[in-house]
């Protein structure tokens, strides 16, 4: 995750109660979604950003899993987000996903 | 799980669903976005 967007991340969670604080995913793959929720919750595994060692434990979801889509009128969702499901790897995503969300320490 | 009140803070991409996108889906959930990005990896 840039360095820039971890900075603003560690300001906000500073400014507000973790708990209130939701962060919604939109990246295309398993890989960069996995990148972005281990940074947003156990602190950025590459150990190169302001959030190497925080461990923020926010609440993250992609906009593809239910948590977030389940709460979109049906007709809204598939006029802004459905065909994007339809070209990226969405299964995957939301699998890897709730893994690592299950395997939480 | 519901948005409402909360702080909404959206890390869209370029090559996924651009952070515009995702804030239209939301728009009226109760939800406050303090912080919208789209990032491009190239």
């Amino acid at each position: 995750m840039d360095l820039e967007v971890q900075g603003r991340i560690k300001e906000l969670a500073e400014s507000y109660p973790k708990d209130d604080i939701v962060v919604i995913l939109g990246a295309p793959n398993v890989e960069s979604n996995l990148i972005q929720y281990e940074t947003a919750t156990r602190g950025d595994p590459t150990y190169a950003g302001p959030l190497a060692g925080v461990r923020l434990e926010l609440k993250t979801f992609h906009v593809f899993e239910p948590e977030i889509k389940g709460l979109v009128a049906p007709s809204r969702y598939a006029g802004l987000i459905e065909t994007l499901e339809l070209g990226l790897e969405t299964e995957a995503i939301v699998a890897a996903l709730q893994t690592a969300r299950g395997s939480e320490i | 799980m519901d948005l409402i009140g909360k702080k909404i803070v959206i890390l869209g991409e370029r090559d996924g669903v651009p952070a515009h996108t995702i804030e239209q889906a939301i728009e009226g959930l109760g939800g406050d976005v303090v912080y919208s990005t789209t990032q491009c990896f190239v």
